[in-house]
């Protein structure tokens, strides 16, 4: 662990793991990276691979059979002398006082359903209320106030009268902008945000992107954006990583991945973003070879070996490659490029 | 609101309505005439006269069609006239009076201890799922649901009477029973009456807990107690917030519809342990074919459930937004 004063958090070799009767699903199985103060990360990989899972894992509300077994995460706390304090947040109880002050006050998070995700029969208002007289020091008066403020923020229109509706008087788009800002409402020095726009239709989807990409900036603080679809992350984000059952397979800067990407993986997950200039529209995007394996069968050797178009027989399927650097700042985790680093 | 309970009288009035016809019917069901049995009775033991035959025939319409008859009868419920009783040749209101407050006294308070005993257990069932205090209530809920209350009734007495030497029948000490109304005989009355809530109980509080259990596991697993989760909450005010708030609704809805398996179940325990509540009186008028005693009382219990069910609705509409404005 450094003292780079830049580091908010720090996860180290994190491993998740359900413990079902059917076997051991290892949700989050290793996973390591920084993200920096004001920073922006994408986590980008197809279902099933721990994305949801890591996210809970950070704020340590992984639901029963699961657990986190494993690893550390280096959170670097603001202290009221201005300075901060790392906490290793997988060591916290997950019910106790400091966690929970953490959670939802310093890091918030958006789920993808914004049409379940409020309670159906609380208003919005009372909602967002909770959360930041949980977590600010502030009368009811105050925090509504916070609350209103914080709605019309997120293009909420008629703030001060939409706060007293219940959920499912809003459309998902306007929900959804709830949802934000009841994130933002304590002033978060990171929010993450699980497929925020997965359920929405076309159009408010971009207008959520635009607008969470906006706050970010407004707001200054960290931005965790999870997402099947690499386009969506890399309108949003500086940096990314890749993630294939529980671990993590590629990390580089946007610009990187896009121009060079080195696993196999990101190489196939990028023939399936849609681009825009793509001149004949008709052109199938290209899936992926094979679906992701069941979890209780996890391949030997590297996870992604067989539906790997550049597999190496007797060495793929044998060797575990591990997260390695190839240059500044892009490291990838496959046997394709470990003579290079090795050397 | 204002609309949704609209709505809800819609439906409870022509039900009630609907109700007092059958009710009718039960009284005019039996073979022969009623009325002409009460007259030979008067006539047999001397007591009949003119003027009594004229006073029948105005309050019952005895040779009029049977719309007329109706009528007279539910004018007369309305205005808590109910007819007399063939058996004990009294106006039923008089007979039924006590006995009703009774019993809605012990259904009361029968609810009141069914919640209060199932609403705690079945969200320490839920939430502790398959830990051992689960199991143990799991358990005792199956011996509650399967355990029928006249034997559980029996059981009771006996093991009151061989060991305690108490008699628990009846609700009353012997020298309150025919007692005026006093705070002495109210007290007394509240002495006795937790054996029957107890019985009564037993079976409501062990299906209900079922039912709560399975509601909250349900809700537990929703998002939005995942972002409530999210907040910081601590997890029992989040759950005591959020998904039990919305696990309960079923259960009041459901709330008013117990009154009649109270009822009818408290039939056979009231019957055991001599309970002065109207379901023995019930009896005894089907049996002896005391027919407006029977009708009068038929339409009683239906009209009280209404009730029921239109409290239950109410509280419903408070707690929850999407009943209330019909989304
Ligand atoms: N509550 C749970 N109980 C058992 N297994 C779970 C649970 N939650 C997640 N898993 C398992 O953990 C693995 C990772 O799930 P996760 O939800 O993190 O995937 P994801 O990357 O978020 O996928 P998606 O894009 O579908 O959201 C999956 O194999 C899943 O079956
Ligand atoms: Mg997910």
């Amino acid at each position: 662990m450094t003292n780079d004063s830049d580091t908010l958090i720090r996860v180290e070799d994190v491993r998740t793991h359900f413990f079902l009767d059917e076997g051991v699903v290892k949700a989050v199985d290793g996973v390591s990276f920084d993200l920096a103060r004001g920073a922006t990360l994408g986590v980008v990989g197809e279902s099933g691979c721990g994305k949801s899972v890591l996210a809970r894992t950070i704020i340590r509300i992984v639901p029963r059979p699961g657990r986190t077994i494993d690893g550390a995460i280096w959170y670097h706390r603001p202290s009221e002398g201005g300075g901060e304090r790392p906490i290793d947040l997988a060591s916290l109880e997950a019910d106790g006082a400091e966690i929970r002050d953490i959670r939802g006050g310093e890091i918030t998070m958006i789920f993808q359903e914004p049409m379940v995700s409020f309670s159906p029969v609380h208003t919005i208002g009372d909602q967002i209320v909770e959360a930041v007289t949980l977590h600010r020091n502030a009368t009811r008066e105050e925090a509504r106030a916070i609350a209103v403020d914080t709605l019309r923020r997120v293009g909420i229109p008629n703030a001060e009268s939409r706060i007293d509706e219940y959920p499912f008087r809003l459309s998902g788009g306007m929900r959804q902008r709830a949802m934000i800002a009841m994130a933002l409402s304590s002033n978060p020095t990171l929010l993450m945000a699980d497929e925020p726009t997965t359920a929405l239709d076309v159009t408010t989807q971009a207008q959520i992107l635009e607008l969470m990409a906006d706050l970010q900036e407004e707001f200054g603080m960290a931005m965790m954006l999870i997402s099947h679809n690499l386009g969506v992350v890399a309108q949003t984000t500086e940096r990314i990583i890749v993630m294939y059952l529980g671990k993590v397979v590629e990390s580089a800067d946007v610009r990187t991945l896009f121009r060079d990407p080195k696993h196999p993986y990101t190489q196939e997950l990028l023939k399936s973003v849609p681009k825009l200039r793509r001149r004949r529209q008709t052109e199938r995007l290209a899936a992926i070879y094979g679906s992701v394996p069941s979890p209780y069968e996890r391949p030997a050797g590297c996870p992604f070996h067989p539906r790997c178009p550049q597999f190496m027989a007797g060495e793929c399927d044998v060797i575990e490659p591990t997260l390695k650097a190839v240059s500044e700042g892009h490291s990838v985790s496959c046997l394709l490029y470990s003579e290079e680093t090795d050397s | 609101m204002i609309q949704f309970l609209a709505k809800r009288l819609a439906i409870y009035v022509p039900m009630l309505a609907l109700m007092s016809i059958v009710s009718f019917g039960i009284i005019e069901a039996p073979p022969g005439d009623y009325l002409d049995d009460y007259v030979a009775l008067l006539k047999a033991s001397g007591e009949y006269d003119e003027g009594d035959a004229q006073r029948l025939e105005r309050r019952y319409g005895l040779d009029s069609p049977f719309y007329v008859r109706y009528w007279k009868w539910v004018s007369g419920v309305v205005r808590w006239d109910l007819g007399d009783s063939l058996e004990f040749r009294r106006p039923v209101n008089e007979l039924v009076n006590d006995r009703l407050a009774m019993t809605v006294v012990l259904g009361v308070f029968t609810v009141v201890f069914t919640w209060t005993m199932a609403i705690p257990i079945g969200i320490i069932s839920a939430v502790k799922q398959y830990s051992f205090i689960d199991y143990a209530f799991t358990f005792l809920s199956y011996l509650g649901v399967g355990t029928p209350n006249f034997l559980l009734a029996l059981v009771l007495m006996w093991t009151a009477f061989s060991v305690f030497g108490v008699s628990i029948t009846g609700l009353f000490s012997d020298e309150y029973i025919d007692a005026p109304w006093s705070l002495g005989k109210i007290w007394d009355m509240f002495t006795h009456m937790w054996v029957p809530m107890l019985i009564l109980g037993t079976d409501g509080t062990a299906r209900l807990t079922r039912i709560l259990r399975a509601n909250l596991l349900d809700e537990l697993g929703k998002p939005y107690v995942e972002t409530a989760r999210s907040k910081g909450l601590s997890e029992w005010r989040l759950i005591l917030k959020y998904p039990v708030r919305i696990a309960l609704n079923p259960f009041v809805s459901t709330a008013g519809w117990t009154l009649p398996t109270l009822f009818s179940g408290s039939l056979i325990v009231a019957q055991v342990m001599s309970l002065p509540t109207v379901g023995p009186l019930l009896l005894k008028a089907l049996q002896s074919q005391d027919m407006y005693m029977a009708g009068s009382i038929v339409l009683i219990l239906t009209a009280l459930t209404l009730v029921g069910t239109l409290l239950s609705d109410i509280v419903l509409g408070f707690m929850d937004p999407r009943i209330r404005m019909g989304a």
